[in-house]
């Protein structure tokens, strides 16, 4: 990279500098918001000055909720790790192991099932939701882990990358596996995973966070509160009706809603970069 | 160790035939090299004997057992492969040691097997590295080491040098020799390479589109080829390849620009015939105040030192290149008188470019 000296580089940074001020604004609002009592928050202009309720707007936040809305935020939490995590690492199991198959193993129509795996790119989750949510309330599925998670899991996405990478595998190394004398689930487990690690990395880094901010399928399967998402429990708390929005508690929720995937993405991206750029893994 | 038997092994892809039938004996503790140039189905037959491609007919045996459905692992092979194909996730002791573990060796042998392939190998400083972070000469290394530590029946080489610069091709090919010379494994050596061939070989297999043209050591294929082809193949710079005629008499060869070049014994079966004739560059020598048997105009001198390779003409269509010894003073233009002894005149059938 070339080093820019003298105005060149200051005309960067000022644009840089702007550029992260205007994304951090908001976060720091809410952050402000988050630690004042309601009158504070609805007085105009609200202030700029973090106030002295930090504390008991998070612990209200997270063990009792809003008055209106009455779950605990630490409950909604916990069903959003468990639906993020679940469908990071289910739809990364699969996609190893349906682009494994598809690239390293000839049988009857391998090729037609490719494609039916990658037409369902093309049909988002709003498209098929109606059938979808048929099938899991007709399973019992409604307002369970497996419902939130399971339609959720397979993905043309991660299979399509996994085939992309696997094909720039040379041949020669699954001859030496195979003459070195690995069965082909040993290839996988020896030589494929390690290889794949930092795609894996990545990936889920994005399925995390695609998982943590699902919105349409949980509103539409879960109606009790018990399994409530966060992204859902912040609605929850939005629809309050006649009464007055608890702000300074939505807000807290909304900062504690961010720092799951924020830890996710600090904690792996070192992986998350290299999986990226790294051609050489 | 065991010996190799390839008995009309044959090849298809789809309707496509690579490999028209191969017989072949190797005995234990041979080094054979099969070579050919790119296409000729020499890389196959090697894939074949490691068992990566089915036979589609024929049999290959190792140790006296037909392998034709014995999965490669089962087969004790080890093979190198052009690319070195290590496992680059892992260290080079990971590497070396894969196959053992997958085996089941204990953890111990392991380390003394590795030790000991580390040691030959001068790979001993390497062991904790990643294959990346290795030059192309050590991957090589590695990947030797890697089928030495299985202490296999049979090495297979699929052109393990072609990814290295001239000078470790070199230094490799005299390693190899050496390592067989060592551990005298039977190794099946695959290349295009003519020269690291004609080093390397006890006996030399050369192929052409899916043929076996001739089976023999290499200084017999070089001084007696049974076709057109492996005469033209062996031997750098190549052979030279005219026109001409066989005399009335069946003692001399008529050659372009009316040169009468005498053979060494009597031809008469051929007389009359019009034949390819065949003579080493090296084998064209200075007359030197001796009666030349021809005499050539230079077109263009190339001076190496060791040696003066000379082009030119003898005649109208009669495009000869002399290798002669020591630099010698000659010059374009000049006209060349060269001898030729008659034992190394070749002539070979038009038609059937086999040897008469």
């Amino acid at each position: 990279m070339i080093e820019k000296k003298g105005v060149g580089m200051w005309l960067t940074h000022l644009v840089l500098i702007l550029g992260i001020a205007t994304v951090a604004f908001p976060i720091y609002v809410t952050f402000v918001a988050s630690s004042l009592t309601l009158s504070e928050v609805l007085d105009a202009p609200m202030t700029l000055v973090p106030g002295s309720h930090l504390i008991e707007n998070y612990s209200t936040a997270l063990f009792s909720g809003t008055q209106m809305n009455a779950t605990p935020v630490a409950g909604m939490l916990f069903n959003s790790l468990v639906m993020a995590l679940v469908i990071a690492v289910g739809k990364i199991a699969i996609s190893l192991l349906s682009a494994f198959a598809v690239v390293y193993f000839r049988f009857p129509f391998r090729m037609v099932f490719f494609w039916m795996i990658f037409i369902t790119l093309m049909l988002p989750v709003e498209v098929r939701i109606l059938p979808t949510f048929k099938v899991v309330s007709d399973l019992g599925m409604l307002n369970s882990y497996a419902g939130l998670t399971v339609p959720l899991i397979a993905s043309a996405t991660a299979t399509f990358l996994f085939r992309q990478f696997f094909m720039t595998i040379p041949d020669e190394l699954v001859e030496a596996t195979k003459i070195d004398g690995a069965g082909p689930m040993r290839f996988f487990r020896d030589v494929l995973i390690p290889l794949s690690r930092t795609n894996i990395a990545a990936l889920f880094v994005i399925l995390f966070i695609y998982g943590w901010n699902q919105y349409l399928w949980p509103l539409l399967i879960t109606t009790d509160n018990a399994m409530d998402t966060i992204v859902i429990g912040i609605k929850r708390m939005l629809a309050a009706g006649d009464d007055q929005i608890e702000w300074p508690v939505v807000m807290a929720t909304s900062m504690l809603a961010m720092i799951p995937p924020v830890f996710v993405v600090v904690a792996m991206q070192r992986w998350f970069v290299k999986g990226l750029v790294d051609s050489e893994k | 160790m065991a010996e190799v038997s390839l008995r009309g092994v044959k090849k298809r892809f789809g309707t496509t035939q690579v490999i028209h039938g191969v017989d072949c004996q190797i005995s234990d503790g041979e080094f054979i090299v099969i070579v050919g140039p790119s296409g000729c189905g020499k890389s196959t037959l090697l894939r074949m004997i490691a068992g990566l491609e089915e036979v589609t007919e024929g049999d290959i045996a190792i140790a006296g057992k037909v392998v034709n459905q014995v999965e490669p692992k089962d087969r004790d092979i080890a093979m190198v492969f052009q690319n070195y194909a290590l496992y680059p996730h892992m260290s080079v002791y990971e590497n070396m040691a894969y196959g053992l573990k997958i085996r089941g060796v204990p953890k111990a042998e392991i380390r003394q097997r590795v030790d000991r392939a580390a040691d030959i190998l001068q790979i001993g400083a390497l062991l904790e590295r990643r294959p990346r972070q290795l030059s192309g000469g050590q991957r090589q290394r590695v990947a030797m080491g890697r089928a030495i530590v299985r202490d296999p029946a049979v090495f297979l080489f699929d052109e393990p040098l072609s990814n290295l610069d001239a000078k470790l091709r070199v230094q490799m090919r005299v390693e190899i020799r050496k390592l067989h010379q060592t551990l005298r494994t039977t190794s099946i050596y695959v290349t295009h390479d003519q020269v690291e061939a004609m080093t390397l070989a006890d006996r030399l297999i050369v192929m052409n589109a899916g043929r076996v043209e001739q089976i023999g050591t290499p200084i017999t294929l070089y001084e007696d080829p049974a076709t057109l082809f492996v005469a033209g193949f062996l031997g750098s710079p190549a052979m030279n390849f005219l026109s001409g005629a066989v005399a009335a008499d069946g003692q001399s060869v008529a050659l372009p620009g009316g040169v009468q070049a005498p053979l060494a014994t009597a031809h008469a079966a051929a007389a009359g015939r019009p034949v390819t004739v065949g003579i080493r560059p090296e084998h064209l020598d200075l007359a030197e105040g001796a009666p030349p048997t021809a005499t050539m105009k230079v077109d263009l001198v190339e001076l190496l030192g060791a040696d003066t390779i000379v082009h030119g003409r003898i005649g109208d269509g009669g495009i000869l290149l002399a290798r002669i010894d020591g630099a010698v003073p000659i010059r374009t233009g000049d006209d060349l008188p060269l001898v030729l002894a008659p034992e190394r005149v070749h002539l070979f059938d038009r038609e059937t470019g086999a040897r008469i």
